[in-house]
């Protein structure tokens, strides 16, 4: 039985000499572990949660070049229908093959991670990077059911760990403050350390679940990356679908309000015009063109406007007016008042398709 | 405030600076105690006044008992000091179930019944330290102790947070005198108090999280599992109980380490046990020999027949399953290990005695994980249904069955305990020189925050 004993005697070393040895030893525990942290980081594979792995797998192999990747949120993985997009171009005279990869409920720091790998992995880099903008504040918590997932370790590469950070230490929200922010920092540093991704690592390496991967892959090369919410008897009920559909006039009242608000001024932050210079910089040196654009959602977007406004965003597709895209803010629709559903994602896609295909022909692509 | 969250580094790290900054005595003990209330704030702080009405309370009665010579005004506090501590605990962790359960034998004989019950919720620790605090006035009043030398003397030994809220149990015996010295930080076994923070982090964090899923998934009884994945569930949870309580020890036991104080161990390998006897040797060990002084020795222990200790071992064991919790399942826990050490004080405890050891350690252990499935059941009803699908051709002899790959964790983790056992492998670890130790310690972090489970639980004896 391993137990503490006390040593006899005392330790009478000089106080400087202690402190000099104590921090000595630190330093190298402190090597230790981040020569190990380091040492694994790279083995830890993408998540495979919405088949984000099998996703970026189809593109490193993919031979095919897909001209247009869309990276968001959830509001792009159930609403960007490729098919239906590149019939549109096509019909608009562009034939263009694109590929949705969205991710639900993407912070903007991991969709600039998304960015990031997808230069890096895609074995042919796309012509054009659709963005979604953030509707989520920039010091926004992950929600504790994040916590200590695959999905919420992937994206903390030092530099969005760091802006994160940041953004939330600086944040005047009230609840960002005082042990919150020991959350965050706990949050980036068990992420930075791929904590609790042992599992998915040694598997990884040791190719387990390779089948079930690869029929992922061919699926994925089929949907291509689109993940529908679909309507029909085993429809998961969610709160957000009840409100919807137990509350349609609150819906009505939501939508009949912002395009006033969008117009107003903005209440919050949530996004950082340094980001949108990066992000622009890393697509253009992956040989890509970054185009952004705004869902049909029903959040507020002012601030994402004035940024347009101001230069700040030079390429914006949006379709947050439900004056200029009423269909797509219609109840049958829409899957929940966040989400569309298939018929909207088809609505939807269609749109963004005829807008990027008028900003072709107008010589500005 | 978990040991393995970020705010609890914190708070150590803060802890332990100002502790050893501090060069008097006196002024360290206020500052441990003021954390250490902290501590339990943290976790409820309406539930501040109860832990400090219990040390009041105790510390006046010890006084008073020890100041007194009257026999019969020594016991009047002494039943006073008894009476709180059990009153709280009684009605803090009992009220519902008696309540519950009177109301079934009243409808059981066909008389109407129905009280509301109360929404109690149970103070963390709550078992370990009214425990603590009552063997202090049991030993003052017994003569073995002289009272605590000040409030915060006995306040800290009541509340000292690395082991506040599930144990070890400490005896006043052992901890008061530590407290009365002025420890230097020359003394403190530093290396070998982190490998024990470490060992026990790695036992819960990475051992007994991971097989909870799979433990979980048959004992939620959801779906139809196969014998053979009833038994790999029990034998999961028996890792998974020991992992987790051991390891809420170990970390206790190096933190405790890490501010000068020696906290008694808690386990020896009690899977090694060859009979019930030995497992109780091993297990809980501050727990049982709680029981053992404070009750089964006062009952007369074996000295008067055999049906005074038949008595007295039932009585201790049902007290002993009833202090894990109010349930049914574990009153059944505590008496299915008060028959089995009955049992090993019959002709039958020759008859195993002269049988191979490892036959012997087969029936300890099976026996072991049988009680681990009483415990671990949320009703009779489930605990009834598990065993069931553990005979042979249980789970109607098919259904679904565990992934095969929680075989080769368990024979993994086995082997490692017997390598544990067998070369004393922590021991080693912190017996290597500063600065490779050092290093290797960092390394061992960063590799065993890998293996931590996704979706951790807190420590499950939190909540007895």
């Amino acid at each position: 039985m391993f137990s503490i004993a006390a040593r006899s005697g005392r330790y009478d070393a000089a106080p400087m000499r202690w402190l000099v040895r104590s921090a000595g030893l630190l330093l190298a525990a402190s090597f230790g572990f981040v020569l190990t942290a380091e040492a694994v980081r790279p083995h830890v594979p993408i998540p495979d949660g919405d088949a984000l792995a099998a996703r970026f797998e189809h593109l490193a192999q993919s031979e095919t070049r897909y001209d247009v990747v869309v990276i968001g949120q959830s509001t792009v993985l159930r609403a960007f229908d490729p098919d239906a997009f590149d019939r549109e171009a096509a019909a608009q005279g562009h034939e263009l093959r694109s590929f949705n990869l969205g991710v639900p409920g993407a912070f903007q720091f991991e969709i600039d991670y998304l960015l990031e790998q997808l230069v890096e992995r895609a074995a042919r880099p796309p012509r054009f990077v659709f963005v979604e903008l953030p509707t989520r504040r920039l010091d926004e918590l992950l929600p504790p059911v994040n916590h200590f997932t695959d999905r919420a370790v992937y994206w903390h590469a030092p530099r969005q760990t760091r802006a994160w950070f940041r953004s939330v230490a600086r944040s005047s929200h009230p609840e960002r403050g005082g042990t919150r922010r020991i959350d965050v920092l706990q949050h980036a540093a068990w992420r930075w350390a791929s904590v609790g991704q042992a599992d998915r690592t040694t598997g990884h390496a040791l190719s387990l679940g390779a089948a079930e991967r690869a029929a992922e892959v061919r699926e994925v090369e089929r949907t291509r990356g689109y993940r529908p919410f679909r309507l029909g008897p085993d429809t998961p009920h969610s709160d957000l679908r009840d409100q919807l559909i137990r509350s349609p006039r609150w819906f009505r009242g939501v939508v009949a309000r912002i395009d006033d608000v969008n117009q107003g001024k903005p209440t919050h932050r949530v996004l950082d015009p340094a980001w949108v210079r990066l992000q622009s910089e890393k697509v253009r040196a992956g040989g890509a063109t970054l185009v952004h654009f705004i869902t049909p959602t029903i959040l507020q977007t002012a601030e994402l406007h004035t940024l347009h406004r101001a230069g700040v965003i030079p390429e914006l597709f949006a379709f947050d007016s439900p004056h200029r895209f009423p269909e797509l803010y219609r109840r049958k629709n829409r899957f929940d008042p966040i989400h569309l559903n298939e018929d909207g994602a088809r609505l939807f896609s269609v749109a963004l398709a005829r807008s990027f295909a008028s900003w072709l022909d107008s010589g500005d692509g | 405030m978990l040991f393995f969250e970020l705010r609890f580094f914190v708070f150590f790290a803060l802890v332990f600076a100002v502790h050893w900054a501090l060069r008097r005595n006196g002024p360290r003990k206020l500052w441990l105690l003021s954390a250490s209330y902290f501590f339990y704030a943290s976790w409820d702080w309406r539930f501040l006044g109860l832990i400090l009405l219990s040390t009041a309370v105790d510390y006046i009665a010890a006084g008073r008992i020890a100041a007194e010579t009257r026999e019969p005004v020594r016991r009047r506090w002494l039943v006073i000091s008894l009476a709180l501590n059990l009153g709280i605990l009684g009605f803090f962790k009992y009220f519902n179930f008696f309540v519950q359960s009177g109301i079934g034998v009243l409808q059981a004989l066909g008389l109407p019944a129905e009280v509301r019950e109360l929404a109690i919720v149970l103070p963390v620790g709550i078992s370990f330290f009214t425990f603590q605090s009552m063997s202090y006035t049991i030993d003052v009043h017994r003569r073995r102790l002289e009272p605590a030398g000040g409030f915060v003397d006995f306040a800290l030994f009541v509340s000292f947070f690395p082991q506040l809220v599930a144990g070890p149990i400490v005896r006043a015996l052992g901890f008061l005198p530590q407290l009365r010295e002025t420890r230097a930080f020359g003394a403190v076994a530093v290396r070998a108090s982190l490998t024990l923070f470490l060992v026990g982090f790695i036992k819960k964090a990475c051992i007994a999280d991971h097989v909870a899923v799979a433990a979980d998934a048959v004992f939620a009884g959801e779906a139809v599992f196969g014998a053979a994945s009833h038994w790999l569930a029990a034998m999961l949870y028996s890792v998974q109980i020991f992992c987790d309580f051991s390891g809420y020890t170990d970390m206790a036991l190096g933190l405790a380490g890490l501010l000068g104080y020696q906290l008694v161990p808690n386990f020896d390998f009690p899977y090694f046990a060859r009979s019930i006897r030995e497992f109780w040797r091993r297990w809980h060990i501050s727990l049982s020999s709680w029981f053992r002084d404070y009750l089964y020795l006062p009952l007369g222990g074996n000295r008067h027949g055999r049906g005074r200790t038949l008595r007295n071992l039932m009585a201790v064991f049902l007290l002993c399953g009833l202090w894990h919790g109010a349930s049914w399942t574990f009153v059944l826990w505590g008496l299915f290990h008060g028959g089995l050490m009955l049992l090993e004080r019959t002709r039958f405890e020759q008859a195993r005695a002269a049988l191979p050891g490892a036959v012997q350690w087969l029936y300890a252990y099976g026996l072991v994980v049988c009680g681990w499935v009483i415990f671990r059941s949320q009703d009779v009803a489930s605990m009834l249904g598990f065993f069931a699908g553990m005979l042979p051709g249980g789970g109607g002899g098919g259904g679904e069955a565990l992934a095969g790959v929680w075989w080769f964790v368990l024979a993994g983790l086995a082997l490692a305990h017997a390598a544990s056992f067998r070369f004393d492998l922590p021991a080693r670890f912190a017996r290597l020189p500063h600065v490779p130790f050092a290093f290797l310690y960092g390394a061992a972090w960063a590799l065993a925050l890998q293996w931590v489970a996704t979706g951790h639980r807190p420590f499950i004896y939190f909540q007895f």
